[in-house]
């Protein structure tokens, strides 16, 4: 059985693990409420949670106010493939994982093609050119068949599988990420991409 | 993500996929933005499987595609194909099985990987079997996609395949009568590109102008090996 959508590139969309581990602040002030019973150690209570809803107040103001924690990005490409030329037009799927600081791909391009824009979507769910492509801290981003992508225009090489597709990733503050994508019949897309 | 609200190219992964990889506690608040449009994007393909689960009569265990509960049926619309002849959805489709979809030439990925999937499938399934099945694609995009557009466009992917345009109302005639959502235009870029957002799944029509299944972007060309010839031995999804 094939559930639509289930195990289909593009069909799902993976949230972050929310990992509500010991660091959970609602979980640990209503454990010490509990063990409070009278006078003092009521007052002594109040004051702990006071305090925990003040840490976890300026924790949230730091992490949305902080921007870069200065630790270099460290990115790295994987699963890179190319469908096959659709008129003039060649899209590219990578997986772009980042185990250091946030980064910001700025710009793509490639010897084949007169230029390589982003495609994103937008709110409604319409494709769209992006001017960018964020790749925040310690996150695995993956450009995947019906969703972003990378889209080659004005590729004159006529391209066949056994082909690759060479584009060069700019980054805003890392180096540059030279990835040689394999070009794969538009029909096996769908497959397991290649580890 | 298959039902008329949700079958629009990109919804599947309006965002690319991202993984937290165990983040302090001061860096998951920064990617909270990210997770907030991920949870949005997927309380809308959430929302589309409430719709088609809603539509949904009984298992559809044994089929790749998703069993409508109420079956769709071909409009009484007529477009132009692709020689410049009139073509009308319902009457022109009698007797032959039809697989139908929407889309524009300039689509970037969703349409193409559609039609090379099942182009690839029809062939594996031989000329015999191939032949009883009309694919039929409707451009969403009448001020590019020009008749003759659309013949070279679909002749990359298949010969055999239909391509049938139409003005605006006409479009939106058939969009309703088949019961999928509105194609939309976005927004038109520097160079004046600009994408459609339209419904990305496939019906299947059989002979008698009645489609009980239909199949989402993503349907690969094995899920098309096994079901077509089911399909066309008229078996019943349900």
């Amino acid at each position: 059985m094939n559930a639509p959508g289930e195990d289909r590139p593009g069909g799902t969309v993976e949230a972050g693990r929310s990992d509500p581990g010991p660091s959970d602040p609602g979980r640990t002030s209503s454990g010490d409420a509990a063990h409070a019973v009278t006078g003092r150690g009521r007052a002594w209570a109040l004051g702990l949670i006071a305090l925990a809803v003040v840490a976890v107040g300026a924790a949230l103001l730091v992490g949305m106010l902080g921007g870069d924690d200065g630790a270099p990005p460290q990115v790295s490409a994987s699963e890179a493939r190319a469908g096959e030329r659709v008129g003039t037009t060649v899209a590219v799927y990578v997986t772009l994982r980042n185990t250091g600081g946030a980064d910001t791909l700025e710009r793509a391009s490639s010897p084949d093609a007169a230029r390589v824009l982003v495609h994103g979507t937008d709110e409604v769910g319409i494709m769209r050119t992006s001017p960018s492509l964020e790749v925040p801290a310690s996150t695995t981003v993956r450009l995947e068949p019906g969703g972003t992508h990378l889209m080659l225009e004005g590729v004159g090489r006529s391209l066949a599988p056994g082909d690759t597709v060479p584009v060069a990733l700019e980054f805003d503050r890392g180096e540059t990420l030279r990835i040689e994508a394999p070009v794969v019949p538009l029909e096996d897309l769908l497959e397991e991409p290649p580890g | 993500m298959v039902a008329v609200s949700s079958i629009r190219d990109a919804e599947p992964s309006a965002d690319p996929r991202i993984e937290s990889s165990g983040a302090d506690d001061a860096q998951r608040r920064r990617t909270r933005g990210v997770v907030v449009g991920i949870a949005v994007a997927a309380a809308l393909v959430a929302l589309g499987g409430l719709v088609i689960g809603s539509m949904r009569d009984g298992s559809t265990a044994s089929w790749s595609g998703t069993v409508l509960g109420e079956p769709a049926t071909l409009p009484d619309v007529t477009l132009t194909d692709t020689d410049g002849e009139p073509f009308n959805l319902r009457d022109d489709s009698l007797g032959t099985t039809t697989i139908l979809m929407f889309g524009y030439t300039s689509c970037p990925d969703v349409c193409p990987i559609n039609l090379a999937s099942l182009g690839s499938a029809l062939e594996q399934l031989g000329p015999n079997r191939s032949s009883s099945v009309r694919v039929v694609f409707i451009s969403v995009d009448p001020g590019r996609d020009q008749p003759e557009v659309v013949r070279s466009y679909l002749d990359q992917f298949d010969r055999d395949f239909v391509g049938l345009s139409g003005g605006p109302a006409d479009l939106r005639a058939a969009q309703e009568g088949v019961g999928v959502e509105r194609s939309e235009f976005g927004a038109t870029g520097e160079d004046g590109g600009y994408e459609v957002g339209h419904a990305s799944a496939m019906f299947v029509f059989g002979p008698d102008g009645t489609a009980r299944i239909v199949y989402p972007f993503g349907t690969r060309q094995s899920d098309w090996t096994r079901d077509l010839p089911r399909l066309l031995d008229g078996e019943v999804p349900a």
